[in-house]
């Protein structure tokens, strides 16, 4: 089947689905039931069945669909579950501390969703067109192997030309530079802070130095934008990795706030 | 810290083909006029033709309708009729459903899958060690599995209705029409072409009569053909007699054509072999430059015979400015200068090549003589449609992939891991997902050559010419029964690291082994470490397919044919 098939398929099924949900509570609540109750329920069993979707992940070997299909589901029931929410609380902000912090965690959980959703739509592009590319684990050792080239083309420098002026920058600028990723909002956001701050540092220095120095400095400066490639990574493939890290756990959250919703309503309220 | 666990080093022969092959058996052999006419002298002490016979093949005893080999199988050993007779049953074969293929119950179940993934390992590489010392043993009880045409459902299919194939007799009824089948007697040889050709059995063969044969790992068979004359011309007879009419009768611009005229494009046929059969070693130590590669046609020369490729790669380029440009390339099922061949068949005046065919590394083809051509081919065929020409007229810059493919011999895989970076979010859940499935050791690196937007990551792209075959001392690598997957059989590597230098794409890793306590293997006699090599195996023992592709949450990893990516790519581009 086709993406756009797939697609289809489980927007037709999804959005048919929540129309059924959606008539049946109203229809519940005409005929003078609690139709927060079919709603209530339905939106229980949607954040039980996205939150199987982690636990699918973990058993790979299961013949029960591709993760891409999983992942495909997921979308599409995290949509239905929103406009779910808001019939089933008929507000934005309910009352009282409990509700709230039900309904701060599912804003969490759809919010971060959606960011995600948008950056694992920007960011790997983002990362395909730098022309470089690197495991995020590896990101530390690349880059201090950038600082262990530039400091021995620094040493072998002060040694050729008995001048200590690349030195002095190294241990004034590029050191700090070299330290660890560095500029990582402005990489996040595809800024250029990072080559701009390489170039006018380099600018700055090349004033004092001979030939023989600024070919050395040509090729620190290489080194150089090569660690803003290796930043730029290092922020895209952190935010791909932590925006989980706020959408997971809340998820976790919800549902046990939503478990125990579940059994106060019907200890109290049915 | 934990003692080191000590393992005597693994030799060629350490796991021979049959442990119960005896001294008596080899005498028995060596009497035979097939092995008693070989100079002995001319075997190397490392690998003595004694020593051949006794650890690299092993005598089977088949009963009235067991299946030898199977049409469509990929096999590693070639087969010697020592007694009784065998049927190889000619095209068409037997229908799949009647092969006994077996592919659901050779792969795990899902629980049995889950089961060993929840058996992972925190320490990596961890190996049973006690099987290396078992699996000789193993191999005597005969775990293969061995199926028999009297095993088929549709046995009246196979017999015709009223023949009861199973009452006892020492001799199998024959097959019913429309199969038909020619026997082989003793002293003959087969599955030789697919063992050393690294190819797909052409025919199903079974046991007649009760018989003896003779199976000789493809090693085996390597060594005695290198050292012999009469063998090597024997094999290259049948590759004629045999072979040669399968290639033709299966071309589609042959197809259809009687007997008799076949029988005649076979004789006018020529077999031409173009570079070297061991590219792997030229293209690995010239990678910069690019190893030469011999032209099987030049750009405007005049054609003399239309070329069918039978295997290897061939390179269509033609000049563009001071280079050459890369239109197309061909391999197995292909055919090139048609073109020109039947433009002028119809105008009648000469039309030298438009473009040039080179073979990238090793090229196999079958030339068939223009004057064969006019006869049989071209009054049954019309124009072609398209012309391989015609690909010149795409923009330079659609060329990249291409290029990339074919410069890199990408062009070689059959499943690669290609990765759309534009799509991957670097989640890494491919690596995991493959270590879930390898006992928590991931048999790929997602890095990798890269071109724009794709990645071909370092991952066994079980290659059409799976060059690290070649030379694996006991046939530890090999291509699975069904699929034809390359995989490793861990029980049998000896971590010698041939396939390993042999893999032009560096995917084959050497890995030192470790008990379930953490402690590493080790030789007592050397102290270095035992390394067992280690790749993708496509996951090819579960249901599911490969784990890689199927956990990628974005669609971005895929295993593809490069041709059918290629395909694509330029059906997009136009």
């Amino acid at each position: 089947m086709s993406t756009w098939r797939q697609h289809a398929l489980y927007w037709g099924v999804g959005l048919g689905g929540w129309l059924l949900v959606a008539g049946w509570a109203l229809r519940a609540e005409r005929t003078l039931r609690d139709g927060a109750l079919i709603t209530g329920y339905v939106l229980f069993a949607l954040m039980l069945a996205l939150a199987l979707f982690n636990l699918r992940k973990r058993f790979i070997v299961l013949p029960l669909g591709t993760i891409r299909a999983w992942m495909n589901a997921h979308w599409v029931l995290g949509a239905i579950a929103v406009p779910l929410y808001f019939q089933h609380t008929g507000s934005l902000w309910p009352e009282g501390f409990y509700e709230r912090a039900l309904a701060a965690c599912f804003y969490a959980v759809t919010l971060s969703g959606i960011g995600g959703w948008a950056l694992e739509r920007l960011l790997p592009r983002r990362l395909a067109h730098l022309g470089l590319e690197v495991i995020y684990e590896r990101i530390p050792s690349e880059i201090a192997a950038l600082r262990s080239r530039t400091e021995a083309l620094i040493v072998k420098a002060s040694r050729d030309t008995s001048s200590d002026t690349l030195g002095r920058y190294y241990a004034e600028s590029l050191l700090w530079f070299f330290w660890r990723p560095r500029f990582l909002l402005s990489q996040t956001f595809g800024g250029a802070r990072s080559e701009r701050w390489v170039r006018r540092h380099s600018a700055a220095v090349r004033r004092y130095l001979n030939e023989a120095e600024r070919r050395v400095l040509d090729e620190i400066e290489q080194l150089a934008l090569r660690k803003c490639q290796l930043d730029a990574h290092y922020a895209m493939q952190s935010v791909l990795k932590l925006w989980l890290f706020v959408h997971v756990p809340a998820a976790m959250l919800l549902i046990a706030l939503a478990c125990w919703h579940l059994l106060v309503v019907h200890v109290y309220a049915l | 810290m934990n003692k080191a666990q000590l393992l005597q080093r693994p030799k060629r022969w350490d796991a021979p083909f049959d442990p119960s092959m005896s001294d008596y058996d080899v005498d028995a052999l060596l009497a035979r006029p097939e092995f008693s006419s070989l100079d002995a002298s001319r075997f190397p002490a490392a690998a003595p033709l004694r020593g051949i016979l006794k650890n690299d093949c092993r005598i089977v005893r088949y009963d009235p309708g067991d299946i030898i080999v199977r049409e469509g199988d990929y096999g590693n050993s070639a087969f010697l009729v020592l007694s009784g007779s065998v049927q190889v049953v000619l095209r068409p074969g037997l229908p799949q459903g009647l092969l006994g293929r077996t592919v659901e119950k050779a792969k795990k179940s899902a629980f049995g899958a889950l089961a060993g993934m929840l058996k992972r390992s925190e320490i990596s590489e961890v190996r049973d060690t006690s099987l290396y010392a078992g699996q000789a043993s193993a191999k005597a009880r005969g775990r293969e599995r061995r199926s028999s045409l009297l095993d088929a459902g549709e046995r009246a299919v196979l017999f015709g209705a009223g023949v009861d194939p199973g009452a006892k007799r020492d001799r199998i009824p024959p097959l019913a029409a429309p199969f038909k089948t020619a026997v082989l007697a003793p002293g003959a040889l087969f599955g030789e072409i697919a063992a050393l050709g690294r190819v797909q059995r052409t025919a199903t063969v079974y046991a007649e009569t009760e018989c003896r044969v003779l199976e000789m790992r493809w090693q085996a068979l390597r060594d005695v053909k290198n050292r012999d004359e009469t063998w090597r011309n024997r094999i290259e007879q049948g590759y004629r007699d045999n072979q040669l009419h399968n290639h033709l009768v299966e071309h589609p611009l042959l197809a259809g054509l009687d007997p008799k005229s076949l029988q005649a494009v076979a004789a006018g046929t020529l077999f031409e072999t173009y570079g070297s059969y061991e590219w792997y070693v030229e293209y690995t130590s010239g990678r910069t430059e690019g190893p030469e590669e011999p032209a099987a046609a030049a750009q405007g020369d005049y054609p003399d015979g239309l070329l069918l490729v039978i295997g290897g790669f061939g390179r269509v380029s033609s000049g563009l400015g001071h280079g050459a440009r890369t239109l197309t390339y061909l391999r197995n099922g292909d055919h090139f200068g048609l073109d020109e061949l039947y433009e002028a068949w119809t105008s009648g005046q000469d039309c030298p090549y438009e473009t040039s065919l080179t073979a990238l590394g090793y090229l196999h083809v079958l030339r068939i003589p223009y004057s064969v051509v006019a006869e049989f081919v071209f009054p049954r065929i019309k124009r072609p449609a398209s012309r391989l020409a015609d690909a010149a007229a795409r923009p330079i810059a659609d060329d990249a992939l291409l290029e990339w493919a074919v410069e890199k011999r990408y062009i070689n895989g059959s499943k690669t891991m290609l990765i759309d970076l534009e799509r991957c979010v670097r989640c890494d859940d491919c690596v995991r997902a493959c270590a879930d499935t390898h006992g928590g050791n991931p048999r790929f690196l997602r890095q990798g050559q890269t071109l724009g937007k794709w990645m071909v990551a370092n991952a066994c792209m079980h290659c059409v010419d799976p060059v690290c075959m070649i030379g694996c001392p006991t046939g530890a690598i090999h291509r699975t029964m069904e699929g034809g997957s390359v995989v490793i059989n861990d029980l049998t590597c000896i971590g010698c690291g041939t396939c390993a230098n042999s893999c032009p794409y560096d995917n084959i890793r050497l890995v030192p082994i470790r008990e379930r306590d953490g402690r590493q293997v080790i030789d007592p006699s050397s102290r270095e470490p035992i390394l067992k090599a280690t790749k993708c195996d496509l996951c090819h023992s579960l249901p599911t397919g490969p784990s890689c592709e199927r956990a990628c949450p974005h669609g971005a990893l895929q295993r593809v044919d490069m041709q059918t990516l290629l395909a694509k790519a330029e059906a997009f581009a136009g």
